[in-house]
Protein backbone atom coordinates (compact mmCIF):
# COMPACT_ATOMS: atom_id res chain seq x y z
CA UNK A 1 0.00 0.00 0.00
CA UNK A 2 2.38 2.39 1.21
CA UNK A 3 6.08 2.63 -0.26
CA UNK A 4 8.95 4.80 1.18
CA UNK A 5 11.94 5.00 -1.38
CA UNK A 6 15.26 6.14 -0.11
CA UNK A 7 14.04 9.20 1.92
CA UNK A 8 16.57 11.82 3.20
CA UNK A 9 16.36 14.65 5.58
CA UNK A 10 19.17 16.97 7.54
CA UNK A 11 18.27 19.63 9.82
CA UNK A 12 21.20 22.08 9.30
CA UNK A 13 24.27 19.73 8.92
CA UNK A 14 22.44 17.27 11.38
CA UNK A 15 21.92 14.36 9.11
CA UNK A 16 18.48 12.83 10.58
CA UNK A 17 17.49 9.98 7.84
CA UNK A 18 19.83 8.49 5.76
CA UNK A 19 18.19 6.77 2.54
CA UNK A 20 15.35 4.88 4.40
CA UNK A 21 13.43 2.35 2.19
CA UNK A 22 10.45 0.04 2.97
CA UNK A 23 7.18 -1.33 2.21
CA UNK A 24 3.76 -1.79 4.18
CA UNK A 25 1.26 -4.17 2.56
CA UNK A 26 -2.27 -2.73 3.21
CA UNK A 27 -4.06 -4.45 6.85
CA UNK A 28 0.02 -4.71 7.94
CA UNK A 29 0.95 -3.54 11.11
CA UNK A 30 4.71 -2.15 11.27
CA UNK A 31 6.44 -1.24 14.01
CA UNK A 32 9.27 1.45 14.45
CA UNK A 33 11.54 0.85 16.45
CA UNK A 34 14.76 2.93 17.68
CA UNK A 35 15.96 5.46 20.22
CA UNK A 36 14.95 8.55 20.91
CA UNK A 37 16.43 11.14 18.63
CA UNK A 38 17.12 7.98 15.72
CA UNK A 39 14.62 10.06 13.41
CA UNK A 40 11.12 7.92 14.15
CA UNK A 41 9.26 10.75 14.34
CA UNK A 42 10.99 13.00 11.85
CA UNK A 43 9.89 10.03 9.22
CA UNK A 44 6.18 10.19 10.80
CA UNK A 45 5.92 13.38 9.84
CA UNK A 46 7.58 13.34 6.65
CA UNK A 47 4.59 10.90 5.57
CA UNK A 48 2.10 12.79 6.68
CA UNK A 49 3.60 15.36 5.15
CA UNK A 50 4.01 17.80 7.96
CA UNK A 51 7.65 18.61 6.88
CA UNK A 52 9.22 18.65 4.00
CA UNK A 53 11.81 15.54 2.95
CA UNK A 54 15.30 16.43 1.51
CA UNK A 55 15.03 13.72 -1.74
CA UNK A 56 13.38 10.47 -1.86
CA UNK A 57 9.71 9.47 -2.76
CA UNK A 58 6.52 8.31 -1.46
CA UNK A 59 4.18 5.87 -3.26
CA UNK A 60 0.50 5.42 -2.39
CA UNK A 61 -1.13 2.24 -4.29
CA UNK A 62 1.76 2.83 -6.83
CA UNK A 63 1.40 6.64 -7.51
CA UNK A 64 3.43 9.47 -5.69
CA UNK A 65 1.48 11.11 -3.24
CA UNK A 66 1.28 14.49 -3.75
CA UNK A 67 1.02 16.40 -0.41
CA UNK A 68 -0.36 19.95 -1.86
CA UNK A 69 -3.82 18.17 -2.09
CA UNK A 70 -6.08 18.60 1.64
CA UNK A 71 -7.94 14.99 0.70
CA UNK A 72 -4.40 13.42 1.55
CA UNK A 73 -4.73 14.05 5.03
CA UNK A 74 -8.71 11.73 4.62
CA UNK A 75 -5.67 8.86 3.86
CA UNK A 76 -3.36 9.49 6.45
CA UNK A 77 -3.74 10.25 9.97
CA UNK A 78 -2.05 10.40 13.54
CA UNK A 79 -1.61 9.54 16.68
CA UNK A 80 0.17 11.88 19.12
CA UNK A 81 2.00 10.93 21.75
CA UNK A 82 1.50 12.84 24.41
CA UNK A 83 -2.16 13.47 25.05
CA UNK A 84 -2.10 16.18 27.07
CA UNK A 85 -0.82 18.58 24.55
CA UNK A 86 -1.87 17.45 21.34
CA UNK A 87 -5.54 18.50 22.26
CA UNK A 88 -6.76 22.36 22.22
CA UNK A 89 -7.14 23.24 25.59
CA UNK A 90 -9.93 25.74 24.67
CA UNK A 91 -11.80 23.06 22.32
CA UNK A 92 -14.34 21.23 23.46
CA UNK A 93 -14.06 17.41 22.72
CA UNK A 94 -17.11 17.22 20.65
CA UNK A 95 -15.73 20.29 18.66
CA UNK A 96 -12.74 18.68 18.75
CA UNK A 97 -13.38 15.33 16.98
CA UNK A 98 -16.23 16.74 14.13
CA UNK A 99 -13.45 19.91 13.24
CA UNK A 100 -12.08 17.17 10.99
CA UNK A 101 -15.52 16.18 9.07
CA UNK A 102 -16.46 20.30 9.16
CA UNK A 103 -13.14 21.01 7.50
CA UNK A 104 -13.18 18.23 4.81
CA UNK A 105 -17.04 18.60 4.71
CA UNK A 106 -18.06 15.10 5.01
CA UNK A 107 -21.02 15.42 6.46
CA UNK A 108 -23.73 18.30 6.43
CA UNK A 109 -23.50 20.04 9.49
CA UNK A 110 -26.38 19.23 11.02
CA UNK A 111 -25.12 15.57 10.67
CA UNK A 112 -21.93 15.83 12.52
CA UNK A 113 -22.92 15.69 16.06
CA UNK A 114 -24.69 12.25 14.93
CA UNK A 115 -21.50 11.24 13.90
CA UNK A 116 -19.31 12.16 16.65
CA UNK A 117 -21.32 10.06 19.30
CA UNK A 118 -20.46 7.54 17.13
CA UNK A 119 -17.24 7.87 16.91
CA UNK A 120 -17.13 8.58 20.61
CA UNK A 121 -18.87 5.56 21.57
CA UNK A 122 -16.65 3.63 19.02
CA UNK A 123 -13.25 4.41 21.02
CA UNK A 124 -15.45 3.55 24.58
CA UNK A 125 -16.06 7.18 25.74
CA UNK A 126 -19.63 8.15 26.19
CA UNK A 127 -21.94 10.99 24.99
CA UNK A 128 -21.33 12.89 28.43
CA UNK A 129 -18.04 13.85 27.60
CA UNK A 130 -18.97 15.86 23.91
CA UNK A 131 -19.22 19.03 26.28
CA UNK A 132 -16.06 18.42 28.31
CA UNK A 133 -12.27 20.33 27.79
CA UNK A 134 -9.69 18.02 27.46
CA UNK A 135 -8.40 19.39 31.24
CA UNK A 136 -11.36 17.02 32.59
CA UNK A 137 -10.55 14.29 31.04
CA UNK A 138 -7.73 11.58 32.18
CA UNK A 139 -4.71 10.65 30.25
CA UNK A 140 -6.10 7.98 28.68
CA UNK A 141 -9.77 9.18 27.74
CA UNK A 142 -7.87 11.92 25.90
CA UNK A 143 -5.80 9.35 23.76
CA UNK A 144 -9.07 7.75 23.40
CA UNK A 145 -10.34 11.79 21.78
CA UNK A 146 -7.35 11.81 19.94
CA UNK A 147 -7.53 8.26 18.76
CA UNK A 148 -11.21 9.32 17.37
CA UNK A 149 -10.74 12.57 15.92
CA UNK A 150 -7.89 10.64 13.50
CA UNK A 151 -10.76 7.76 12.38
CA UNK A 152 -13.41 10.59 11.78
CA UNK A 153 -12.27 11.05 8.21
CA UNK A 154 -11.83 7.57 7.52
CA UNK A 155 -8.42 6.94 7.03
CA UNK A 156 -6.83 4.24 5.67
CA UNK A 157 -3.40 4.35 7.36
CA UNK A 158 -2.69 5.48 11.06
CA UNK A 159 0.73 6.55 11.99
CA UNK A 160 0.86 5.91 15.71
CA UNK A 161 3.43 7.72 17.08
CA UNK A 162 4.44 6.56 20.62
CA UNK A 163 0.56 6.45 21.16
CA UNK A 164 1.01 4.74 25.17
CA UNK A 165 4.39 5.97 26.34
CA UNK A 166 3.34 8.67 28.39
CA UNK A 167 0.70 6.17 29.95
CA UNK A 168 0.07 4.44 32.96
CA UNK A 169 0.98 0.60 32.50
CA UNK A 170 -3.02 -0.33 33.13
CA UNK A 171 -4.93 2.32 30.68
CA UNK A 172 -1.80 1.42 28.28
CA UNK A 173 -2.81 -2.22 27.44
CA UNK A 174 -6.97 -0.76 27.42
CA UNK A 175 -5.34 1.18 24.65
CA UNK A 176 -3.29 -0.81 23.05
CA UNK A 177 -6.08 -3.26 23.03
CA UNK A 178 -8.54 -0.52 21.53
CA UNK A 179 -5.84 -0.23 18.47
CA UNK A 180 -5.87 -3.63 18.22
CA UNK A 181 -9.83 -3.69 17.61
CA UNK A 182 -10.52 -0.93 16.12
CA UNK A 183 -7.60 -2.22 13.39
CA UNK A 184 -9.75 -5.39 12.64
CA UNK A 185 -12.75 -3.68 12.91
CA UNK A 186 -11.91 -0.66 10.16
CA UNK A 187 -9.48 -2.57 8.47
CA UNK A 188 -6.59 -0.18 9.00
CA UNK A 189 -3.06 0.04 8.34
CA UNK A 190 -0.57 1.10 10.79
CA UNK A 191 2.86 2.19 11.53
CA UNK A 192 3.35 2.29 14.91
CA UNK A 193 6.48 4.23 16.49
CA UNK A 194 7.60 3.16 19.58
CA UNK A 195 11.19 2.52 21.32
CA UNK A 196 9.80 -0.38 23.48
CA UNK A 197 9.81 -3.55 21.90
CA UNK A 198 6.82 -4.63 24.02
CA UNK A 199 4.15 -2.53 22.73
CA UNK A 200 5.44 -3.14 19.12
CA UNK A 201 5.05 -7.01 19.89
CA UNK A 202 1.45 -6.72 21.09
CA UNK A 203 0.31 -5.04 18.35
CA UNK A 204 2.53 -5.51 15.28
CA UNK A 205 3.47 -8.59 13.22
CA UNK A 206 6.58 -6.99 11.57
CA UNK A 207 9.09 -4.28 12.82
CA UNK A 208 11.81 -2.15 11.38
CA UNK A 209 14.53 -0.81 14.01
CA UNK A 210 16.23 2.32 12.88
CA UNK A 211 19.72 3.55 14.30
CA UNK A 212 21.05 7.21 13.45
CA UNK A 213 18.53 7.54 10.72
CA UNK A 214 19.35 4.12 9.03
CA UNK A 215 17.42 0.78 8.92
CA UNK A 216 19.85 -1.83 10.95
CA UNK A 217 16.79 -4.50 10.93
CA UNK A 218 13.66 -5.29 8.98
CA UNK A 219 11.92 -8.65 9.94
CA UNK A 220 9.28 -10.80 11.83
CA UNK A 221 8.65 -9.46 15.51
CA UNK A 222 8.82 -12.97 16.78
CA UNK A 223 12.69 -13.35 14.69
CA UNK A 224 13.84 -10.07 15.75
CA UNK A 225 13.08 -10.84 19.72
CA UNK A 226 14.89 -14.49 19.54
CA UNK A 227 18.08 -13.99 16.74
CA UNK A 228 18.56 -9.96 16.35
CA UNK A 229 20.94 -9.71 13.29
CA UNK A 230 21.85 -6.25 14.25
CA UNK A 231 24.18 -5.62 17.83
CA UNK A 232 22.37 -2.58 18.28
CA UNK A 233 18.88 -4.07 18.08
CA UNK A 234 20.32 -7.37 20.58
CA UNK A 235 20.90 -3.82 23.06
CA UNK A 236 17.24 -2.56 22.60
CA UNK A 237 16.00 -6.00 23.12
CA UNK A 238 18.29 -6.38 26.73
CA UNK A 239 17.44 -3.04 27.46
CA UNK A 240 13.26 -3.29 26.80
CA UNK A 241 13.69 -6.68 28.45
CA UNK A 242 15.93 -7.55 30.52
CA UNK B 1 -10.79 33.66 40.96
CA UNK B 2 -8.32 34.97 41.93
CA UNK B 3 -8.75 39.02 40.81
CA UNK B 4 -11.17 39.15 43.37
CA UNK B 5 -8.72 38.62 46.34
CA UNK B 6 -7.00 41.72 44.86
CA UNK B 7 -8.64 44.45 46.63
CA UNK B 8 -6.81 47.58 44.62
CA UNK B 9 -7.82 45.45 41.21
CA UNK B 10 -11.25 45.21 42.41
CA UNK B 11 -11.25 48.89 43.57
CA UNK B 12 -10.18 49.86 40.42
CA UNK B 13 -13.13 47.71 38.72
CA UNK B 14 -15.98 49.53 40.84
CA UNK B 15 -14.64 52.70 40.20
CA UNK B 16 -14.48 51.83 36.48
CA UNK B 17 -18.20 50.12 36.38
CA UNK B 18 -19.79 53.05 38.55
CA UNK B 19 -18.18 55.72 35.67
CA UNK B 20 -19.54 53.52 32.64
CA UNK B 21 -23.09 53.30 35.00
CA UNK B 22 -23.05 57.21 35.11
CA UNK B 23 -21.73 57.63 31.23
CA UNK B 24 -24.44 55.63 29.83
CA UNK B 25 -27.45 57.22 32.45
CA UNK B 26 -25.52 60.79 31.51
CA UNK B 27 -28.84 61.99 30.15
CA UNK B 28 -31.03 60.97 33.23
CA UNK B 29 -28.74 61.87 35.83
CA UNK B 30 -27.69 65.29 34.37
CA UNK B 31 -29.07 68.02 36.25
CA UNK B 32 -28.78 70.37 33.33
CA UNK B 33 -27.67 70.29 29.63
CA UNK B 34 -24.10 70.42 29.57
CA UNK B 35 -23.62 73.28 26.57
CA UNK B 36 -26.52 75.60 27.80
CA UNK B 37 -25.71 78.39 29.74
CA UNK B 38 -27.70 77.98 32.73
CA UNK B 39 -26.33 80.62 35.46
CA UNK B 40 -23.59 82.50 35.64
CA UNK B 41 -20.07 81.89 35.01
CA UNK B 42 -17.27 80.52 37.55
CA UNK B 43 -19.76 79.73 40.48
CA UNK B 44 -18.07 77.47 43.32
CA UNK B 45 -19.37 74.63 43.77
CA UNK B 46 -22.77 73.90 46.35
CA UNK B 47 -26.05 72.26 46.65
CA UNK B 48 -27.32 73.66 42.99
CA UNK B 49 -24.14 72.77 40.99
CA UNK B 50 -22.17 70.32 42.71
CA UNK B 51 -19.30 70.85 40.77
CA UNK B 52 -19.88 74.68 39.92
CA UNK B 53 -19.69 76.49 36.73
CA UNK B 54 -17.11 77.35 34.45
CA UNK B 55 -16.43 79.97 32.68
CA UNK B 56 -19.51 80.00 30.36
CA UNK B 57 -21.93 79.20 33.18
CA UNK B 58 -22.18 75.57 32.24
CA UNK B 59 -23.12 73.54 35.06
CA UNK B 60 -19.74 71.24 35.39
CA UNK B 61 -21.54 67.92 37.30
CA UNK B 62 -23.52 67.76 33.93
CA UNK B 63 -20.65 68.42 31.63
CA UNK B 64 -18.71 65.79 33.65
CA UNK B 65 -20.91 63.22 32.95
CA UNK B 66 -21.65 64.00 29.54
CA UNK B 67 -17.58 63.58 29.40
CA UNK B 68 -17.02 60.81 30.64
CA UNK B 69 -19.32 59.42 27.38
CA UNK B 70 -17.05 60.98 24.95
CA UNK B 71 -13.94 60.04 27.03
CA UNK B 72 -14.51 56.30 27.67
CA UNK B 73 -16.10 55.65 24.40
CA UNK B 74 -12.98 57.38 22.62
CA UNK B 75 -10.53 55.32 25.23
CA UNK B 76 -12.78 52.06 24.35
CA UNK B 77 -13.26 52.57 20.13
CA UNK B 78 -9.58 53.26 20.26
CA UNK B 79 -8.05 50.44 21.89
CA UNK B 80 -10.13 48.12 20.27
CA UNK B 81 -9.33 49.93 16.79
CA UNK B 82 -5.39 49.18 18.10
CA UNK B 83 -5.97 45.35 19.39
CA UNK B 84 -7.69 44.55 16.54
CA UNK B 85 -5.38 45.95 14.25
CA UNK B 86 -1.70 44.45 16.71
CA UNK B 87 -3.45 41.10 16.96
CA UNK B 88 -3.44 40.33 13.21
CA UNK B 89 -0.66 41.57 12.15
CA UNK B 90 1.05 40.12 14.92
CA UNK B 91 -0.44 36.95 14.37
CA UNK B 92 0.82 36.67 10.93
CA UNK B 93 4.03 37.83 11.90
CA UNK B 94 4.33 35.20 14.75
CA UNK B 95 2.45 32.29 12.63
CA UNK B 96 4.43 32.87 9.44
CA UNK B 97 7.86 33.70 10.37
CA UNK B 98 10.80 34.43 8.12
CA UNK B 99 9.85 37.41 5.45
CA UNK B 100 6.28 38.04 7.20
CA UNK B 101 7.41 38.39 10.24
CA UNK B 102 10.54 40.77 8.99
CA UNK B 103 8.50 43.19 6.71
CA UNK B 104 5.96 43.67 9.86
CA UNK B 105 8.43 44.23 12.85
CA UNK B 106 10.65 46.38 10.73
CA UNK B 107 7.05 48.28 9.89
CA UNK B 108 6.62 47.90 14.14
CA UNK B 109 10.46 49.41 14.38
CA UNK B 110 9.43 52.33 12.19
CA UNK B 111 6.12 53.38 13.81
CA UNK B 112 7.29 53.16 17.04
CA UNK B 113 10.77 55.04 16.09
CA UNK B 114 7.95 58.51 15.63
CA UNK B 115 7.59 59.83 18.48
CA UNK B 116 3.59 59.28 18.66
CA UNK B 117 2.12 62.38 20.13
CA UNK B 118 3.84 64.57 17.27
CA UNK B 119 2.37 62.05 14.74
CA UNK B 120 -1.38 62.36 16.00
CA UNK B 121 -0.73 65.97 15.96
CA UNK B 122 0.60 65.92 12.65
CA UNK B 123 -2.50 63.67 11.66
CA UNK B 124 -5.06 65.37 13.42
CA UNK B 125 -4.08 68.78 11.93
CA UNK B 126 -4.34 67.71 8.47
CA UNK B 127 -7.73 66.13 8.91
CA UNK B 128 -10.93 67.66 10.43
CA UNK B 129 -11.10 67.42 14.23
CA UNK B 130 -13.76 65.01 15.00
CA UNK B 131 -14.18 62.51 17.97
CA UNK B 132 -14.11 59.81 14.77
CA UNK B 133 -10.70 60.98 13.37
CA UNK B 134 -9.40 61.10 17.19
CA UNK B 135 -10.59 57.45 17.68
CA UNK B 136 -8.80 56.23 14.77
CA UNK B 137 -5.83 58.30 14.81
CA UNK B 138 -5.51 56.97 18.39
CA UNK B 139 -6.00 53.25 17.29
CA UNK B 140 -3.71 53.58 14.15
CA UNK B 141 -0.65 54.30 15.96
CA UNK B 142 -1.41 52.23 19.34
CA UNK B 143 -1.51 49.03 17.59
CA UNK B 144 2.27 48.06 18.05
CA UNK B 145 3.11 47.12 21.50
CA UNK B 146 -0.04 44.53 20.89
CA UNK B 147 1.25 43.48 17.57
CA UNK B 148 4.77 42.66 19.56
CA UNK B 149 2.77 40.94 22.56
CA UNK B 150 0.82 38.66 20.18
CA UNK B 151 3.72 37.89 17.91
CA UNK B 152 5.65 36.78 20.83
CA UNK B 153 2.68 34.53 21.87
CA UNK B 154 2.20 32.73 18.84
CA UNK B 155 5.84 32.08 18.32
CA UNK B 156 5.25 30.29 21.35
CA UNK B 157 2.15 28.68 21.09
CA UNK B 158 2.93 27.71 17.07
CA UNK B 159 5.13 25.04 18.28
CA UNK B 160 2.77 23.60 20.83
CA UNK B 161 1.76 19.90 19.97
CA UNK B 162 -2.02 20.45 19.00
CA UNK B 163 -1.22 23.30 16.23
CA UNK B 164 1.00 20.30 14.46
CA UNK B 165 -2.09 18.15 15.22
CA UNK B 166 -4.62 20.88 13.38
CA UNK B 167 -1.95 20.48 10.57
CA UNK B 168 -2.39 16.91 10.33
CA UNK B 169 -6.41 16.90 10.27
CA UNK B 170 -5.93 19.64 7.18
CA UNK B 171 -6.71 22.51 9.11
CA UNK B 172 -6.15 26.03 6.87
CA UNK B 173 -3.38 28.71 8.10
CA UNK B 174 -6.44 31.24 8.97
CA UNK B 175 -7.93 28.37 10.54
CA UNK B 176 -5.20 27.43 13.06
CA UNK B 177 -4.07 31.01 13.33
CA UNK B 178 -7.88 32.41 14.83
CA UNK B 179 -9.32 29.23 15.88
CA UNK B 180 -6.59 26.97 17.24
CA UNK B 181 -4.17 29.77 18.22
CA UNK B 182 -5.47 33.00 18.72
CA UNK B 183 -8.21 31.78 21.73
CA UNK B 184 -4.97 30.29 23.61
CA UNK B 185 -3.06 33.80 23.49
CA UNK B 186 -6.44 36.07 24.64
CA UNK B 187 -5.26 36.56 28.11
CA UNK B 188 -2.70 38.60 27.67
CA UNK B 189 -4.18 40.71 24.57
CA UNK B 190 -6.91 41.46 27.23
CA UNK B 191 -4.76 42.64 29.81
CA UNK B 192 -2.81 44.85 27.13
CA UNK B 193 -6.72 45.72 26.37
CA UNK B 194 -7.32 47.19 29.52
CA UNK B 195 -3.92 48.92 29.75
CA UNK B 196 -3.82 50.33 26.45
CA UNK B 197 -7.66 52.24 27.54
CA UNK B 198 -5.81 53.63 29.93
CA UNK B 199 -3.04 55.08 27.35
CA UNK B 200 -5.72 55.80 24.88
CA UNK B 201 -7.82 58.36 27.18
CA UNK B 202 -4.69 60.20 28.21
CA UNK B 203 -4.40 60.78 24.43
CA UNK B 204 -7.57 61.91 23.82
CA UNK B 205 -7.26 64.03 26.20
CA UNK B 206 -3.95 65.61 25.43
CA UNK B 207 -5.47 66.12 21.88
CA UNK B 208 -8.87 67.60 23.36
CA UNK B 209 -6.55 69.95 25.75
CA UNK B 210 -4.78 71.10 22.65
CA UNK B 211 -7.85 71.99 20.84
CA UNK B 212 -7.24 69.08 18.06
CA UNK B 213 -9.37 66.26 20.08
CA UNK B 214 -13.44 66.42 20.46
CA UNK B 215 -14.69 69.69 19.55
CA UNK B 216 -16.96 72.20 21.70
CA UNK B 217 -19.56 72.80 22.89
CA UNK B 218 -19.26 68.42 23.02
CA UNK B 219 -17.48 68.26 26.87
CA UNK B 220 -14.42 65.69 26.98
CA UNK B 221 -12.62 65.37 30.20
CA UNK B 222 -9.65 66.76 28.32
CA UNK B 223 -11.07 69.91 26.45
CA UNK B 224 -12.76 70.64 29.86
CA UNK B 225 -9.36 71.14 31.04
CA UNK B 226 -8.53 73.23 28.30
CA UNK B 227 -11.28 75.92 29.55
CA UNK B 228 -10.00 75.61 32.83
CA UNK B 229 -6.59 77.00 31.79
CA UNK B 230 -7.19 80.40 31.91
CA UNK B 231 -9.21 80.41 35.75
CA UNK B 232 -6.54 78.21 37.41
CA UNK B 233 -6.76 80.34 40.40
CA UNK B 234 -9.94 82.08 40.19
CA UNK B 235 -11.90 78.79 39.20
CA UNK B 236 -9.85 75.84 40.78
CA UNK B 237 -12.93 73.53 40.67
CA UNK B 238 -12.85 74.01 36.83
CA UNK B 239 -10.08 72.08 36.50
CA UNK B 240 -9.44 70.05 39.51
CA UNK B 241 -12.73 68.19 38.73
CA UNK B 242 -11.87 66.81 34.81
CA UNK B 243 -8.60 66.55 35.94
CA UNK B 244 -9.51 64.07 38.59
CA UNK B 245 -11.32 62.44 37.01
CA UNK B 246 -9.19 61.42 34.07
CA UNK B 247 -6.39 60.52 37.33
CA UNK B 248 -9.07 57.89 38.80
CA UNK B 249 -10.01 56.67 35.85
CA UNK B 250 -6.39 56.15 34.22
CA UNK B 251 -5.30 54.92 37.67
CA UNK B 252 -8.08 52.25 38.04
CA UNK B 253 -7.18 50.71 34.36
CA UNK B 254 -3.77 50.39 35.06
CA UNK B 255 -5.32 48.75 38.74
CA UNK B 256 -7.68 45.91 36.79
CA UNK B 257 -5.15 45.99 34.00
CA UNK B 258 -2.31 44.72 36.42
CA UNK B 259 -4.61 42.57 38.36
CA UNK B 260 -5.52 40.65 35.50
CA UNK B 261 -1.56 40.41 34.44
CA UNK B 262 -1.08 38.49 38.06
CA UNK B 263 -3.30 36.32 37.58
CA UNK B 264 -2.56 35.35 33.57
CA UNK B 265 1.34 34.85 34.78
CA UNK B 266 0.46 33.02 37.73
CA UNK B 267 -2.81 30.93 37.22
Amino acid sequence: MLKIKNINKNFGRLEVLKGISFEIKRGESLGLLGESGAGKSTLARIILGLIPKDSGDIFLNGQPVDYSIRDIRKIFQIIFQDPYTSLNPKIKIGEAIGEPILIHKILPKNKIRQKVEELLSLVRLSKEHYNRYPHELSGGERQRVGIARALSVGPSFLILDEPVSSLDLSVQIELLDLLKRLKDELGLTYLLIAHDLAVIKYICDRVIVIEKGEIVEDDKVDKVLTSPSDAYTKKLIEAGLG
Amino acid sequence: MKIFNNKIALFGMAVLILFTVFAILAPFIAPYNPSEIIESDTLAPSIRHLFGTDDLGRDIFSRALYGARISLTVGFISVIIAVILGTILGAFSGYYGGLVDSIIMRFVDIMLAFPSIFLVLTIQVMLTPSIYNVMIVIGLTSWMGVARLVRGEFLKIRELSYVEAARAIGCSDLRIIFRHILPNALNPIIVATTLGMAGAILTESALSFLGLGVQPPTPSWGNMLMDAQAYLFDAPWMSIIPGFLIFITVLSLYFVGEGLRERVENP
